[in-house]
C-alpha cells in the first residue's frame, strides 16, 4: 500500500518498525509528495516535512536515536493530522482498494518493486477500518516516477516537479584556472557545513529561540559563500548570499523563524547540495556546470519572502529537483572515510607493539649468532615491512596545513580592507603535515596573529611611502620541518617591534622590573602576557596585545614554542615551533636504582654532576644546590618514590635541573639512559591519578616506563605517604 | 583459555537469571587455597612478565604492565588478601574486564574452568569481625574441593587489604 493521505501514512507508520527500511523509504517519499503537492494544509506541512526528514535520517542510518526519532515522527504526523483535517476533507475520498493501486506500481518503478509488495503484505494485517480510510483513486503517477528519479536517499524534501522544466545548461562552467584539489577541499568542507546546518535547522524548528542554531546555519552559508566566491563559483556564492540574507534577518530578529521560512531554508540547503553536486559532476565531466531546476525560482522566493504571508505562497513558487547523476558512484570526492579515533589509536598501539616484538626477535641472541643466514634475511625483511607500517600508521593522523593556511587568506583580505591597507599574502609549505588534533588548536592562534600582523604590523600605505617601502605590505606564512618539529613562520614587513617601548610598557604594567639582562626575544614575548593585552590602543605597539594571551595559552596547550624576532622599521617574524604530533613526547630516560623514569625533554634545562662546594643544607628546607648563583632544592627521586638500590651520595649521582624561572629543582638520578620518543598513555582508570606521574610510556623493550610530571614532583617534597594499611 | 568459553555459556547464564550465581568459574590457587571468579569477567590469561612498580600506590598494586600497547594496572591478590607476596614458576596474570577498564591480577596458578550449579554454591558463612565476606559471591563445592568464589568487582575496587585467609578452612 502506498500511503496517499496523511491518514494512510499514519496507519502505515503504526505497522512499521525502525528496521523496515524498505517500507520507510516508501513512507518517506510519500510524505514528501504529500507535503509538496499541497495535499495537506499549510499548517500541517512543516510537520509532515519534518517527519520526512527524520525518516530520512533513520533510513540512511545517520539518526542518533532511531527509536526516539521514530516516536517524534509519529507525534509530528499526529499533529499534522489534527491540524490538517480541514484541508484533507476537501480531497474526495472514494474507498479504493489499495492492492489495485499497488499492483500498478512494479511496472512503473521496477527498482522499488520489492518495497510496495512488502508493504502490501503488511497492509493485510491492518484492521478493517483501514479500507474506510480516504484513499484518492487518482494516484498521481508523478510520485513514483519522481521517487525513482531521486537516486539518493536525501533526507530533506527532494520535490518532484510536476511540470519538470528540464535542466538548463547555462553555459556556465568551472573557472578555467580552478585548482582541482582546492575544489575537492571545498566540496568536502561544504558538505560538512551543510550537514551541520541541516541539523541546526531542525533544532531551530523545535526551538525558534535557539540563536546558536541560527548562527550555525548562518556561518555555514557564509563560509560556503566566501569560499565559492574565492573559487569563482559565482552562482553558488550568489545563492548562498541570498540564503544568508534571509537568515540574517531572522538572526537580527526582524521576524521570527516561521514555517515558511523554515521551508525556504531547508530548500536552500537542498539547492546548495544540488549545486555542489553539479560542481562535482563538472569536475568529473567536461567542466560545464548545469544549473539545477528551480534555481531562479528559489532565489526569487528567498528575495520575496514575506513573513506575514509566510507558508501559503511559497510551496508553489518553485521546486528543487535533484539532477540525476549517473556517475556519482565512481566520482566520490576525495576518497576518504571517517574512522573512529579510538580505533585508529588502537591500530597505532598495535603497530607500536609489533615494532617492539620485531626488535626483540631481531635482537635475539639466536639471531645475532647468525647460524641461519636465511632466517636473518627473512627477519630483516619483516623488519622493513614493520617499519614502513609504523610510518604509515603515524601518518594517518596527519593532515596538510593547506586548508588552515587558505582560511587565513580570507582573514588577511577582510582585515586589510577594513583598516584600509593593501596587503599581499603569500604562503609556503602548505604541504607540511601536522597532527589533525593540532590543526584545530592551531587555527585560532594563527587567525589572531595574522589579524594582528595586518592590523598593527603593516603600516598605512602613506606611512609606508614615507618609509620608502612599497605601498603594499607583505605578510608571509611559511611552514617547514626543523629538527623533528614543524615550524610556522609569520613574517611581515611592517613597522616592527620597538624593544624600548615594550619594555617601558611592561615596567609600567608591573610585568617586569627592568629589561636588563633580557634577550630581545624575551622582551618581545612580553606582548603575549595577559596584562599587556588590555593596554589602550594608542601607540603602534599597544594594540598588538589583542587576544595574544589567548594565542600563548593555546600554544602552551599543544606544547608549542613561540619566538619573535623583529627589526624596527623592517618587520617582524613570529616563529611557531610545534611538535609533529601530540601523541609523541620527547623524553629523557633516567635510571634511579633499579627503576627507570621518563622526564619530558622540554622540562629539562641541564644536567650535571655536582661539586662538593655547590651543595649546602638550608635549615628547614633540606638539601640545596647552588648553580650560577641560583639556589635550588635537590629532590632525591629514590626517596620520594622509595626506590631500592639508588645512589645515595649526591656527588656520585647526577642532578637534572627541571622547571623554569624561579620554580626550579634539581632531580637526583643515577644516570641518563638516553633520549627517546615515547607515547604517553594513561595509567588506567583503576589506578586513577598517581601524584608525580602524568602517565606511562611503552619503552623500547616493551616494558612500561613512568613519565614524571615535573611540576607535581617538585611540589611533592613531603616524604611519601604510606597508603597501604 | 579465553573468553570463547564464557561467551558460549552466555545463553545458559541468561536463562538462569533467577540463580545468578550458577555458571562457569575460572579457578586458581593462592597459597594453597582454591578461588574462583566468573569466567565472563576474564578477558585473558597471560604469563608472568616484568611489572613496572608505581610509587605511592597501595602495597597490593604490583604496578603496571604493557598489554599490547595498553597500560593496565596489576593487583597482587596475595597481598590484597593479607598473604606474603611470593612469585612462583607457575604464577600468572589473569586479565579481567571490569566494566570499562581492564585490570590484571597475579595468582599462584590457574587451575580449571568449572561449571557450578546453584545447588553447589553455598552462601558465605559469617565469621565475625575482621573477615570481609561481602567480597565473596559464595562458596562453591564441587567434588571434594571448596572454592571461594570472588566478587571480583568488589575485590578490585575496594581500597584496603582484606582478610580472607581463613575463610576456606572455616568453610
Amino acid at each position: 500500500m502506498i500511503p496517499v493521505s496523511l491518514n494512510d501514512a499514519v496507519s502505515l507508520l503504526l505497522q512499521l518498525e525502525v528496521t523496515d527500511t524498505g517500507d520507510l523509504v516508501v513512507l518517506r517519499d510519500a510524505l514528501i509528495a504529500l507535503a509538496f503537492e499541497n495535499k495537506v494544509s499549510s499548517s500541517a506541512k512543516p510537520q509532515v516535512a519534518r517527519a520526512a526528514r527524520l525518516l530520512g535520517t533513520i533510513i540512511d542510518g545517520t539518526s542518533k536515536d532511531a527509536a526516539a526519532d521514530f516516536a517524534t515522527i509519529s507525534e509530528a504526523l499526529d499533529t499534522a493530522l489534527n491540524s490538517g483535517t480541514a484541508s484533507h476533507a476537501a480531497i474526495p475520498a472514494p474507498a479504493a482498494t489499495p492492492p489495485a493501486v499497488a499492483a500498478a506500481m512494479p511496472e512503473k518503478k521496477p527498482a522499488r518493486a520489492k518495497a510496495p509488495r512488502k508493504s502490501r503484505a503488511k497492509a493485510a494485517v491492518v484492521p478493517v477500518i483501514e479500507s474506510a480510510r480516504a484513499i484518492p483513486l487518482e494516484l498521481p503517477a508523478e510520485i513514483p516516477m519522481a521517487i525513482a528519479a531521486t537516486t539518493q536517499p536525501v533526507a530533506a524534501p527532494t520535490v518532484p516537479a510536476p511540470q519538470a522544466e528540464t535542466a538548463v545548461r547555462v553555459g556556465e562552467s568551472l573557472p578555467g584556472d580552478s585548482d582541482i584539489s582546492l575544489l575537492r577541499d571545498f566540496l568536502n568542507e561544504a558538505a560538512e557545513y551543510i550537514a551541520a546546518s541541516e541539523v541546526a535547522l531542525l533544532t531551530l524548528e523545535a526551538n525558534k529561540q535557539d540563536t546558536e542554531a541560527i548562527n550555525t546555519v548562518f556561518r555555514a552559508f557564509h563560509t560556503v559563500k566566501g569560499t565559492a566566491a574565492f573559487l569563482g563559483l559565482t552562482h553558488i556564492a550568489e545563492f548562498a548570499h541570498e540564503a544568508e540574507s534571509l537568515l540574517m534577518r531572522v538572526r537580527d530578529r526582524e521576524f521570527s523563524y516561521g514555517p515558511g521560512c523554515a521551508d525556504l531554508s531547508l530548500r536552500s540547503v537542498d539547492m546548495l547540495k544540488t549545486l555542489l553536486g553539479a560542481v562535482e559532476d563538472a569536475m568529473a565531466g567536461d567542466g560545464s556546470l548545469v544549473q539545477p531546476n528551480g534555481y531562479h525560482a528559489l532565489i526569487l522566493a528567498l528575495n520575496g519572502y514575506n513573513p506575514a504571508a509566510d507558508a501559503a505562497s511559497i510551496a508553489l513558487s518553485g521546486s528543487v529537483e535533484e539532477t540525476p547523476r549517473a556517475q556519482r558512484a565512481e566520482t566520490v570526492v576525495d576518497a576518504t572515510i571517517r574512522v573512529r579515533t579510538d580505533r585508529l589509536d588502537r591500530l597505532i598501539n598495535m603497530v607500536g607493539e609489533l615494532v617492539i616484538a620485531q626488535t626483540m626477535i631481531a635482537g635475539d641472541e639466536y639471531m645475532s649468532n647468525s647460524q641461519q643466514p636465511d632466517l636473518t634475511r627473512k627477519v630483516s625483511h619483516a623488519g622493513k615491512i614493520v617499519r614502513e607500517l609504523q610510518e604509515l600508521s603515524m601518518s594517518m593522523r596527519m593532515v596538510p596545513l593547506r586548508s588552515t593556511f587558505q582560511k587565513l587568506a580570507r582573514v588577511v583580505r577582510d582585515t586589510a580592507s577594513k583598516v584600509g591597507k593593501s596587503v599581499q599574502f603569500t604562503t609556503e609549505g602548505e604541504d607540511v603535515e601536522i597532527d589533525r588534533n593540532l590543526v584545530d588548536i592551531l587555527a585560532d592562534p594563527l587567525v589572531h596573529m595574522v589579524r594582528n600582523a595586518v592590523d598593527h604590523g603593516i603600516e598605512q600605505p602613506d606611512d609606508r611611502d614615507r618609509a620608502g617601502k612599497s605601498r603594499t605590505g607583505s605578510v608571509r606564512l611559511s611552514a617547514y620541518h626543523s629538527s623533528g618539529n614543524v615550524v610556522v613562520d609569520l613574517i611581515d614587513d611592517g613597522g616592527g617591534l620597538h624593544r624600548d617601548r615594550i619594555a617601558a610598557k611592561a615596567v609600567e604594567k608591573g610585568l617586569i622590573e627592568t629589561d636588563r639582562g633580557m634577550s630581545d626575544s624575551e622582551v618581545f614575548n612580553l606582548i603575549f602576557a595577559p596584562g599587556f593585552s588590555t593596554a589602550e590602543k594608542v601607540t603602534d605597539i599597544s594594540g598588538r596585545g589583542v587576544g595574544l594571551d589567548v594565542v600563548r595559552r593555546n600554544l602552551e596547550l599543544i606544547r608549542g614554542r613561540l619566538e619573535i624576532s623583529s627589526v624596527p622599521g623592517k618587520g617582524t617574524t613570529f616563529s611557531l615551533r610545534l611538535p609533529l604530533t601530540l601523541a609523541v613526547t620527547d623524553g629523557m630516560l633516567v635510571r634511579v636504582g633499579v627503576e627507570r623514569f621518563v622526564i619530558p625533554l622540554t622540562q629539562i634545562q641541564m644536567s650535571f654532576r655536582p661539586e662538593p662546594q655547590m651543595l649546602s643544607t638550608v635549615v628547614g628546607q633540606g638539601e640545596m644546590v647552588m648553580l650560577r648563583g641560583a639556589l635550588m632544592p635537590i629532590v632525591r627521586l629514590h626517596k620520594m618514590f622509595s626506590v631500592r638500590g639508588a645512589i645515595e651520595n649526591p656527588l656520585a649521582a647526577l642532578l637534572v635541573i627541571v622547571g623554569d624561572g624561579s620554580q626550579r629543582s634539581a632531580l637526583m638520578v643515577d644516570e641518563l639512559l638516553g633520549q627517546q620518543q615515547v607515547v604517553a598513555k594513561p595509567l588506567g582508570d583503576a589506578l586513577g591519578r598517581i601524584p608525580g606521574f602524568s602517565g606511562g610510556a611503552i619503552l623500547g623493550d616493551g616494558r612500561v616506563g613512568l613519565i614524571l610530571d615535573v611540576r607535581e614532583t617538585m611540589s611533592l617534597t613531603a616524604p611519601p605517604l604510606k597508603l597501604a594499611s | 583459555m579465553s573468553t570463547a568459553n564464557g561467551t558460549s555459556n552466555a545463553g545458559a547464564t541468561l536463562s538462569a537469571v533467577a540463580t545468578a550465581r550458577a555458571g562457569k568459574y575460572l579457578t586458581f590457587f593462592l597459597a594453597g587455597e582454591e578461588y574462583g571468579l566468573e569466567i565472563l569477567k576474564v578477558s585473558e590469561i597471560i604469563g608472568m612478565q616484568s611489572i613496572t612498580r608505581v610509587p605511592r600506590t597501595p602495597d597490593f598494586v604490583r604496578g603496571v604492565i604493557n598489554l599490547r600497547g595498553k597500560v593496565i594496572p596489576i593487583t597482587d591478590l596475595r597481598v590484597k588478601f593479607g598473604m606474603p607476596s611470593d612469585t612462583q614458576d607457575e604464577s600468572c596474570i589473569i586479565v579481567v574486564q571490569l566494566r570499562e577498564m581492564q585490570m590484571g591480577i597475579v595468582v599462584d596458578r590457574v587451575s580449571e574452568v568449572v561449571a557450578l550449579a546453584e545447588a553447589e554454591i553455598a552462601d558465605s558463612p559469617e565469621f565475625g569481625a575482621g573477615v570481609q565476606t561481602d567480597l565473596l559471591l559464595g562458596i562453591g563445592k564441587s567434588g571434594d574441593r571448596v572454592k571461594l568464589l570472588l566478587d571480583i568487582d568488589k575485590v578490585l575496587t575496594s581500597q584496603e587489604t582484606v582478610q580472607l585467609a581463613d575463610t576456606a578452612q572455616a568453610a
